[in-house]
């Protein structure tokens, strides 16, 4: 990278972020082939400190490289003060993360595991939609810093999402799967996960149970239990420490959960989509728990939120060419527990299950609040699932309900290859129906 | 400036058997993030690429984008070489459309390149502090945020249609935190012009009542879960309006649902007869919704989508207008040129009614005012909102602040339940954008106070 020798001697210190990507998409819609787009994308994002003060600036076109270095310098004019530490000269070892087959998985490819996916649901054509796409991508991402570190790593990325949606008057059912991995996994395995799971959801299609309403047991299954991580996300994350506006900024090392709780960050894993050598700023990516049977060990940090917090970098930072560092989870890990999911739900009389809700992330999610309105779920009654239900919601606040967690399933699932979740049931979660 | 293509892309065009069109487009944007009075980021953005999109006669979309404008050729084969693999069961269709040559100008009043660096600080830093001010020292945390955009967009196709559009685009955003033990309450404002910079100054009061509202909120109580009814202003009815019926209005998603097409068709009642719902691209060019043109140079107009409680319209592209026998409505729109358009809402609106907005209240012995948009989501017919603040209504009249409002329930039933539509039209005039399929493009919203019964509030 050239380009760091530009910034000598006009800048106290500044980094230098490139990233190339490219990726094809098939897309199947209404039973029918529709449409393949492939993408090429690549820019320079440039940060740079004078007079310690920060100043950004990006761009798409390598013609006018120089001018966003002299607008990254304009801009640490009017920049804030701050005392970062880029990192110097570091090896790494890669987790892997790049698989050629991947990238030269072709088209023609692509689109007979689509049909595939498609013929082996055709019993469903006649009463829902079909909707299938499938993704490859290769992504190239390049740092420098005049403290002399100079990275890069390749990753590639193999996606498939299907599902079906039926409508009718009045109510409208979602039944669908996805596939996240770095590498080019055998293609039955990814048709068998998807039409299983859409198989598995669209059993339930007619069977609509009267839905209860009151403090009852709710069981989360792995991608439900998102709606409880997502306020959590935002409570540990860097930019809400410094600014003291988490609930949590300053529990560290509380007791705020249950002890059967244990939540992880990981960039190290293989074959993950959230893992890479090192961060958007070049700090290694690591394992590392968020919380421990309970107690809150650590918040998400880049250099600039944990100069702020009085922390230091624990590599969490993630950038786009034009957006500068931000702290975000790598992977992660809810831990798994010891129970059964049969033992979890043998002792509910009347309780149900989340698996979808509408409105993620709107509110006052910072707060630890979640409202949501079920658009998947499921009634319990004696230990047994007994149908689908409709018009419910759930509400609550993390801080308040994960404090005592009844059980967690010893299975666990990845959910958009990136979120490895189990079963959660939590006692007396309000839910409203209708 | 796209002179030096034009006449490369004229030729690339030639060479498709079938349809073809390229967008190509130069962006040029600032943003200035101030917190707590420490400009916390200064950032300048120079973007500039293209997509091509290709539909071969029998075969389906190929579509690439770009960043290296030296490389549309490759574009051209790589969208040629998608299109070839798809191979539909039954051919798709476009409308057609005749020769076009425009360029489209935005009358600008005061252009945001008239003001310097340290003004646009200024602007930031003077909310900033009137925030602080107002907040007092429950707000932890006051965030303004400038941001300005300047685009060149040059459409091209094989039916020789060649829009050249030029926008600029300026918008402020003020957030406010509030916090006092484990509660965290946040109230939020936002203006936007295209046709002036100057209008940024003019939203002190708003801005200033924000960060009082975040405060008010620590001491609110959450809502009660139940059914109520609901009034709500302006902006909330607007993002109803364009969250719950709207999208079922992008026939992109009619023409994949035989079953939506069946609940979506035309002349069925969706409520009173005082409701009339429309989007409009062109007709009020400041609303950062207004495109002129669309992404496949189609020029917008008012579109009715319900007229006197009657579905009467949908919003079309090429392809769907086509395919459903209606005409282009001008609603094809992508975020940029990594994107190919869908169907999108520009600005959308519900007509004012026959009801006293001052009224509107009368009667409603307990029931729910809720005021501006805090998110919202929409799962076909599903919805759920949440209000940026709501009162409890008693006896007819605005009572205490309440906090956590969600507005949930299913799109016909709570249409129908419209009963009462105010006359106090406006545009919220904010920078909202709206997302689906992955891409947001910037939408505003309108309606006046309407009021609703039977909603259903969820709660703890």
């Amino acid at each position: 990278m050239e380009l760091i020798e530009r910034l000598k001697g006009r800048v106290d210190k500044g980094e230098v972020f490139y990233y190339k990507g490219t990726s094809r998409d098939i897309t199947f819609k209404g039973w029918k082939i529709r449409s393949s787009e492939s993408n090429q994308q690549r820019g320079y994002g440039v940060r740079v400190f004078v007079d310690g003060k920060l100043g950004t600036a990006a761009t798409t076109d390598p013609e006018v490289l120089d001018k966003i270095i002299d607008d990254a310098i304009t801009a640490a004019k009017f920049g804030e003060k701050l005392d970062i530490q880029f990192p110097g000269p570091a090896e790494f070892i890669s987790p892997d993360i790049f698989d050629s087959k991947t990238t030269n998985f072709g088209l023609s490819k692509m689109a007979e595991v689509g049909k595939e996916i498609m013929s082996r649901l055709e019993e469903y054509r006649s009463e829902a939609d079909c909707e299938i796409s499938l993704s490859t991508a290769e992504s190239h991402v390049k740092i420098a810093n005049t403290e002399g570190f100079q990275g890069e790593y390749r990753k590639t990325g193999f996606s498939v999402s299907g599902f079906l949606v039926r409508v009718k008057e009045g109510d409208i059912f979602f039944a669908g799967e996805s596939w996240h991995t770095t590498y080019l996994p055998k293609s039955e395995e990814v048709i068998s996960k998807i039409i299983n799971k859409i198989n598995k959801t669209m059993k339930f299609r007619d069977i609509i149970v009267p839905s209860p309403s009151g403090k009852i047991p709710v069981v989360f299954t792995p991608e439900g239990s998102y709606v409880l991580f997502l306020p959590f996300s935002l409570g540990v994350n860097g930019n809400n420490i410094y600014t003291k506006t988490s609930p949590i900024f300053d529990k560290l090392n509380r007791k705020l959960f249950d002890e059967k709780l244990t939540i992880l960050n990981d960039g190290t894993l293989d074959g993950r989509p959230g893992s890479s050598p090192f961060d958007a700023e070049g700090i290694p990516q690591s394992r590392f728990p968020v919380v421990e049977n309970g107690d809150l060990r650590n918040f998400l940090f880049d250099l600039k939120t944990a100069a702020k917090s009085g922390y230091k970098s624990n590599g969490c930072a993630r950038r786009g060419i034009f957006t500068p560092p931000t702290p975000t989870f790598a992977n992660i890990i809810i831990k798994e527990g010891d129970s059964s999911l049969e033992d979890i739900l043998s002792d509910i009389k009347e309780g149900i299950m989340v698996e979808a809700v509408l409105g993620l992330g709107q509110g006052n999610v910072l707060s630890g609040a979640f409202s949501n309105p079920i658009t998947t779920g499921y009634k319990i009654e004696n230990g047994k699932i007994v149908g689908r239900i409709k018009n419910s919601a759930i509400a609550g606040n993390i801080y308040e309900c994960l404090t005592k967690i009844n059980s967690i399933s010893k299975d666990a699932e990845w959910i958009r290859g990136i979120y490895y979740a189990p079963y959660i049931r939590l006692d007396d979660i309000s839910v409203v129906s209708k | 400036m796209w002179e030096n293509y034009m006449e490369r892309v004229e030729k690339l065009l030639k060479d498709i058997d079938g349809y073809a069109d390229i967008r190509l487009e130069h962006r040029a944007l600032l943003t200035i993030n101030m917190e707590n009075g420490i400009i916390e980021n200064f950032n300048r953005i120079l973007d500039m690429g293209g997509c091509v999109r290709v539909l071969l006669k029998d075969h389906g979309w190929g579509i690439a984008t770009l960043n290296d404008l030296n490389n549309i050729d490759k574009a051209f084969t790589d969208a040629v070489d998608a299109s070839k693999v798809l191979i539909p069961d039954e051919p798709i269709k476009i409308f057609e459309m005749n020769p076009l040559r425009a360029t489209v100008e935005i009358e600008i009043v005061d252009p945001f390149e008239n003001h310097s660096d340290e003004e646009k600080i200024d602007l930031v830093t003077q909310y900033n502090e009137i925030m602080r001010e107002s907040g007092g020292n429950p707000l932890v945390l006051a965030t303004t945020i400038y941001g300005e955009i300047r685009s060149k967009k040059l459409f091209m196709n094989t039916f020789g249609v060649n829009v050249d559009h030029n926008y600029q685009n300026v918008i402020f955003y003020a957030s406010g935190q509030a916090k006092r033990k484990d509660d965290v309450q946040q109230a939020r404002e936002s203006i936007s012009s295209r046709k002036s910079f100057i209008t940024l100054k003019k939203i002190e009061d708003r801005v200033r009542n924000s960060a009082k509202r975040a405060v008010e909120l620590l001491d609110a109580k959450s809502v009660e879960g139940g059914n109520y009814t609901v009034v709500l202003d302006p902006r909330l009815a607007g993002v109803f309006i364009h969250e719950a019926f709207g999208h079922l209005s992008e026939a992109d998603f009619i023409i994949e649902n035989p079953q939506a097409k069946e609940l979506m068709y035309m002349g069925r009642k969706f409520g009173e007869h005082f409701l009339n719902v429309f989007d409009d691209g062109s007709e009020v060019p400041e609303l950062q919704g207004s495109i002129i043109y669309d992404d496949e140079g189609i020029l917008c107009k008012k579109n009715y989508l319900i007229k006197e409680g009657k579905l009467i319209g949908r919003l079309h592209s090429l392809e769907t207008a086509e395919k459903m026998g209606e005409k282009p409505t001008g609603n094809s729109r992508a975020q940029n040129y990594h994107f190919a358009p869908q169907v999108r809402m520009t600005n959308t609106g519900i007509e004012n009614g026959p009801h006293f907005s001052k009224n509107i209240f009368d009667g409603i012995e307990k029931g729910i005012y809720a005021i501006d948009s805090y998110g919202g989501n929409t799962q076909l017919e599903n919805f759920s909102f949440s209000a940026g603040c709501a009162y409890m209504i008693r006896n007819g009249k605005i009572a205490e602040l309440v906090k956590d409002v969600v507005l949930q329930g299913n799109l016909f039933e709570t249409m129908a339940n419209i009963e009462q539509i105010g006359n106090d039209f406006m545009w919220a005039e904010w920078a909202g954008n709206c997302g689906k399929g992955g891409q947001a493009v910037s939408v505003d919203v309108g309606a006046p106070h309407i009021r609703i019964r039977n909603v259903t509030i969820g709660g703890k």
